[in-house]
This record gives structure tokens, sequence and C-alpha cells, in this order.
């Protein structure tokens, strides 16, 4: 088994009764798979390395999951209420954290 | 076997037609909520106490004088839909109006049982109707039948009490939900509201022209009576997630009671919850809100409480909110 992050992209939802009831169900959903069931992100900066300033990129969360390939991580983001919408504001992007 | 008994009001036959004909008129004195097409042949649906609607259709309407209504209780054997009938008659005397009720069709027994009812909510209309002021109903305070839709039903009557105070001047007031003032939290919770109407099929608009109370009311109306139809298997699609129902149903009970208590706080009403009602949202709400969800920052962590606190404090606790301010 693989470990993959997800980092929830776009604005965060408020925090409301609907929502913590749809993420529990999405996290029961994924039962087991769930490694580590992350954080929300606060406050975020950049550093460049040339000095220049820049935006931090739109993230609002990360978790940790296991699955047995990319394919199965995508497959695991299925009823997260991040995607309920279709807005294309809001997405997850998924990389597998690479054991050297 | 009828039951047949005459109520002097001190108002007049009109007042007293929309007191027992306009939902919002009879959740003072009468009803949870109800629907009611006016017309003859039309149908109506009240619920009286959380759990127990009366059904039926109009048979005869001469508006500001008289209705005639088919009655019986919903899933009743025992008097079914259709099963009686009352007949309500207004005469304009001096100074009001004489209310004439007569409930035909029961037996001995039923009729024991229907006298003690409408004479206990006869004397409601009647003190409404002379002082204005419409009371907590005793016999919605602590339901023996709990489940899901009970429970909506219940936590209904109680926040519909704190919305029909509230007033134009109570709309900018804060409330304990951050950054939601009454409006706001009002749209917040027909917002909840619709989620699962809509996912029970229903066609939903937001009128920001109606009172609080009525917007609520009518919407959760709908929406408590379909979700008893679907009942409590499969699924729900409250456009955020597709959730089991007796999920839905508990999240509809929790945002209930405890955006009403957030309402009651804002214009500074008291709030009087049984154990029953709030101990059941309470274990509802552990099902729903798991330390999981809140680990991950998705929802406000708990506030210490004692269990010798009330049931509805506990659950404000519960809820990541202070009870002392």
């Amino acid at each position: 088994m693989t470990k993959f992050i997800y980092l929830f992209k776009g604005p965060a939802a408020d925090m409301s009764e609907e929502m913590g009831a749809a993420w529990g169900a999405w996290m029961g959903k994924v039962g087991s798979a769930l490694v580590d069931e992350g954080a929300p992100f606060g406050e975020g900066a950049v550093v460049v390395d040339n000095g220049s300033t820049a935006t931090p990129t739109n993230l609002s969360g990360y978790t940790i999951v296991e699955a047995d390939s990319l394919e199965a991580a995508k497959a695991l983001t299925q009823g997260n209420p991040l995607l309920s919408g279709n807005s294309g504001l809001l997405s997850i992007e998924i990389f597998e954290l690479a054991q050297m | 076997m009828a039951f047949d008994t005459t109520v002097f009001l001190p108002l007049d036959t009109h007042a007293v037609f929309e007191l027992v004909t306009q939902p919002e008129r009879l959740r003072r004195w009468k009803t949870v909520a109800a629907r009611i097409e006016l017309e003859v042949g039309g149908e109506y649906r009240w619920t009286i106490t959380p759990g127990h609607s009366v059904m039926g259709n109009i048979l005869e309407l001469v508006p500001g004088k008289k209705m005639v209504l088919s009655w019986g209780w919903e899933g009743s054997e025992d008097l079914p839909p259709g099963a009686s009938t009352v007949s309500i008659t207004l005469e304009g005397v001096e100074g009001g109006t004489n209310l004439r009720l007569v409930h035909a069709g029961l037996n001995e027994e039923q009729e024991a049982g229907h006298a003690q009812g409408w004479n206990h909510y006869l004397d409601r209309l009647a003190t409404f109707s002379s002082s204005g002021i419409a009371s907590a109903d005793p016999w919605t305070f602590a339901p023996e039948n709990m489940d899901p839709v009970v429970a909506i039903e219940a936590c209904l009557v109680i926040t519909q009490r704190i919305l029909a105070n509230i007033s134009i001047s109570d709309l900018q007031k804060p409330t304990p939900c951050p950054e939601m003032n009454v409006e706001q939290l009002v749209e917040h919770l027909f917002r909840s509201l619709s989620n699962t109407a809509r996912g029970l099929g229903m066609e939903v608009a937001f009128d920001s022209g109606m009172n609080p109370e009525v917007q609520i009311a009518d919407l959760a109306q709908r929406m408590v009576e379909a979700l008893g139809k679907h009942g409590m298997n499969g699924e729900i699609d409250i456009r955020i997630a597709t959730l089991p129902a007796p999920i839905v149903a508990a999240l509809m009970s929790m945002e209930l009671l405890i955006h009403g208590w957030d309402l009651s706080v804002a214009i500074g009403q008291g709030y009087e919850v049984s154990n029953v009602v709030a101990g059941y949202v309470l274990n509802n709400c552990r099902m729903i809100i798991t330390q999981e969800v809140r680990d991950r920052g998705l929802f406000a962590p708990e506030i210490k409480s004692h269990e010798t606190d009330s049931e509805i404090a506990q659950l404000i606790a519960f809820s990541g909110r202070h009870t002392a301010a």
C-alpha cells in the first residue's frame, strides 16, 4: 500500500452542521484507508529563490490516505463534499508520497 | 356520538375564520405544522403534536362562516383519515364570535379522547383570542414516541416559537454563530432545510419578503411530511453529499434546535427544551459530528459540560458554543 496526499484546492467552506455530517460520512466511507485526517490550512506565505514576491496557491487543507494505486486514490475521493458542486473552482490534487 | 361545544371569542368572524384556516394562525394555538388547500374538496394535514397528524378534506366551506372537514389520524387504524367529521360554524355576536364545533362519527372512547383534546385546544384558542399571547403547548414539550421524524417536529415547535418573536429590528443583531446575524442565520437555516427538501424532490424558492417564522415553517412542513413518506431507508442527496436518511433526519433536528438556541440568544428570549427532546438530538449529534471531523478542523471543538447540566446545555456545549456569556 502506498500513501497519497490530498491537497484541497479552492476557497474553504464555512463550518456547518451539514458540512460536518458530509465530511463525517465521507471519512466513514474511506474507512481504514484514511491514514491522517489532516488539517485545514491557515495563513500561508511563499518564499521565492530570487527574492521576488508571490501569493500562495489557494489550498484549504490536506488529508492523507492509503491506496494501491493513484487510480485507487482518485476513486477514494468519491463523495467528498468538496467535489459536490459543479463550479470548476474546487478540486483535489493528489500526489503519491513516494518512498525513497 | 358527537362532541358538541360552543366557545365565545372576542374577535370578529373574519379573524376567527383565519385562526381556524390559516397555517400561521393555527400554529399559535393548535398545530405544530399545517397545510391546507382552502377550497371544497381540498386536502389538509395538521400536525397536532409531534408524531400525530390529522388528515382529510374540506367537505364544506363558507368563508367567514363555516368549514366542515373530514377528520382522521394519519397511520391510525382506529380513526383513519375520513372516519369522522368536524364542523366549525361561526356566528357573529355582540363583542365577538361564537364558535360552535361539532365532531361527529366517533365511538364513545374516541369521543372522550377528542373531547379532552378539543377542550384543551379551544381553551388555548380562547386565551390567544383575548390576550394575543400564544403560550407553549405543554402537549408538544416531551413526546413519548421519539423517532427521527418526531424529533424534527418537536424541534420545530421550539424553533418556530423563537422565529415568531423575531421583529424587523432584530434582523441585524449578532448571533452566537460566527459572522452571522439574525437575518443571515435564518437564511442559513432555510438553505439547510431546502437542501433536504430538494433531495426529497421538492421545488423551493426563498422569499425574503415573508416573515422568518412563516418562511421556515412552510418549508419545514413540506420537508418533514416528505421525509416521513420517504422513510428511514435509503439515501437522500442533500447537495453537498448523499447521506443515509436517518443521518439527514438527525441533521435537520440538530440544525433546528441549535440554531433555534442561537436565535433565542440573539433576541434575548428564554429557551426551554425538554430533556427527552434535547437528549435525543444530542445522541444523534454524536453520530454526525465525529471526533475525526473535529480533529480535521471541520467543526468547532466541544466545550466542556457536566453530566448534571440539562440536556439542552450539553447539546449547546457539544456544538462548540458557550452557554454562559
